[in-house]
């Protein structure tokens, strides 16, 4: 392997570890990509109280159901989740809720609901596995009629 | 062999993801909070364009792995694949998944992983040669301190975060339950056995020793081989085992292409030319 060859190795490899490094050597940590402190699931969580935002559709018989990621323009739940998050801390859920009752005029599979509410609930996350479904505590963020099918 | 392997990898996830890849264009512009070389941008781009980097990135990728005009093509695939993916973690959600995959493919750009098995390597005439080199060697081993590196750090970031009380606490408990709920509250699928087992508190601090005792010792996979495949397998374990409780796929993992660097790979194409080679007739 040449001199230079070897130099350039050392440098690219010794310069890119200590790139993985720099997330957590910041104050605070700090997430990013390709370079990340991977946070997920790192905070001590010893209380099971969960906080969940989400769009809940209302059905003309008054059953309710969460809308799934897809109607919310993403197949990830994650961004899913985030796409609700970042509308309440924005203060624009009135137009989360609009564009997502545009979505469900257009779905088939949507075509009993009628009310969206876009809403925080609080659920204990143990229990409801265990049978109590029902949210401890609910904040509704903004409420919309679905539109008439096109 | 790994440029074929992790590359290969890295079109199929393009392919594979391409239509939720673009698809962050249609996203407000209220979520849009960029991230790596990204921050350069100020405000999203136009979709067309977020379709023309996705599919340039794919061309590219079909060119890192033939090993065509490498010396262009390997840097030019690594840069826009940070990129391309940059772009979709821009969007108030940072997916810890495709890191290790993007990383990789920057170590085998910036190294000389197209002087065999690829259509450089046929035009020049290159016989094979399996003698081990510094040449080839140092982007094999970085390979492994990468991988390594990024399952220290996130260990760290547990320990840093909530202490040693991550293995003793519920929290991991929490965080199975925790997870699934979002997921039925969100409409989407999620883990009936972790829901379950989350009934079971005393099932967690054993399974969270061992998941930080993974992270953790990541570093000792660099010590041996040996090491390292045991370290391979307990790693690729304890992502089945995440995808297994709480539905969470990381993909490039559990396919096994993230671990190839602690492996002999090469010996997967002796035993395929071995194979291809006619076998002599049974004698009469």
């Amino acid at each position: 392997m040449s001199v230079p060859g070897r130099v350039f190795a050392a440098v690219f490899s010794v310069g890119l570890l200590v790139a993985m490094f720099v997330p957590i050597l910041r104050d605070p940590p700090r997430d990013g990509f390709p370079l990340s402190n991977y946070p997920m699931f790192s905070e001590g969580k010893k209380k099971a109280r969960a906080e969940i935002g989400h769009v809940v559709g209302f059905s003309r018989e008054g059953r309710h159901r969460p809308l799934s990621p897809d109607i919310l323009g993403t197949e990830e739940v994650m961004q899913a989740h985030q796409t609700v998050r970042v509308a309440i801390r924005k203060g624009a859920t009135a137009a989360l809720c609009r564009d997502t009752a545009d979505r469900v005029a257009e779905s088939s599979d949507h075509g009993d609901l009628e009310r969206l509410e876009v809403r925080t609930d609080v659920y204990d996350a143990i229990e409801y596995f265990a049978g109590d479904k029902s949210p401890r505590s609910t904040r509704v963020h903004a409420s919309c009629s679905v539109p008439e099918a096109p | 062999m790994l440029r074929l392997l992790v590359g290969g990898y890295a079109v199929a996830y393009l392919l594979v993801r391409f239509a939720h890849i673009i698809s962050v264009s249609g996203m407000s512009a209220t979520q849009w909070r960029p991230v790596g070389p990204v921050v350069v941008l100020a405000a999203p781009l136009p979709a067309a364009l977020v379709v023309i980097s996705a599919v340039a990135a794919v061309l590219l990728g079909v060119a890192f792995v033939a090993g065509w005009r490498f010396r262009v093509t390997g840097p030019v695939f690594a840069v826009l694949l940070l990129w391309v993916l940059s772009y979709r973690n821009s969007w108030s959600m940072v997916f810890h998944t495709e890191n290790l995959l993007v990383l990789h493919v920057l170590v085998l750009a910036v190294a000389p992983s197209a002087d065999a098995l690829s259509l450089d390597a046929r035009r020049r005439g290159v016989v094979l040669d399996d003698t081990p080199h510094a040449r080839y060697g140092w982007a094999i081993r970085l390979m492994g301190a990468v991988t390594v590196t990024t399952y220290f750090i996130a260990g760290w970031s547990k320990l840093h975060n909530a202490g040693w009380e991550w293995v003793t606490s519920d929290t991991l408990r929490v965080y199975v339950a925790y997870d699934n709920l979002r997921k039925v509250e969100l409409g989407a699928g999620y883990s009936w056995l972790g829901t379950t087992l989350a009934q079971y508190g005393w099932l967690f601090p054993p399974m969270a020793a061992v998941s930080l005792g993974v992270e953790l010792g990541a570093p000792l996979a660099l010590l041996h081989r040996r090491i390292a495949a045991v370290w391979s397998a307990l790693s690729w374990s304890f992502h089945v085992g995440v995808l297994v409780l709480m539905a969470i796929m990381f993909h490039y993992p559990v396919s096994g292409v993230a671990y190839v660097s602690f492996f002999r790979v090469e010996r997967l194409h002796d035993r395929w030319l071995r194979w291809r080679q006619p076998r002599p007739a049974a004698p009469t």
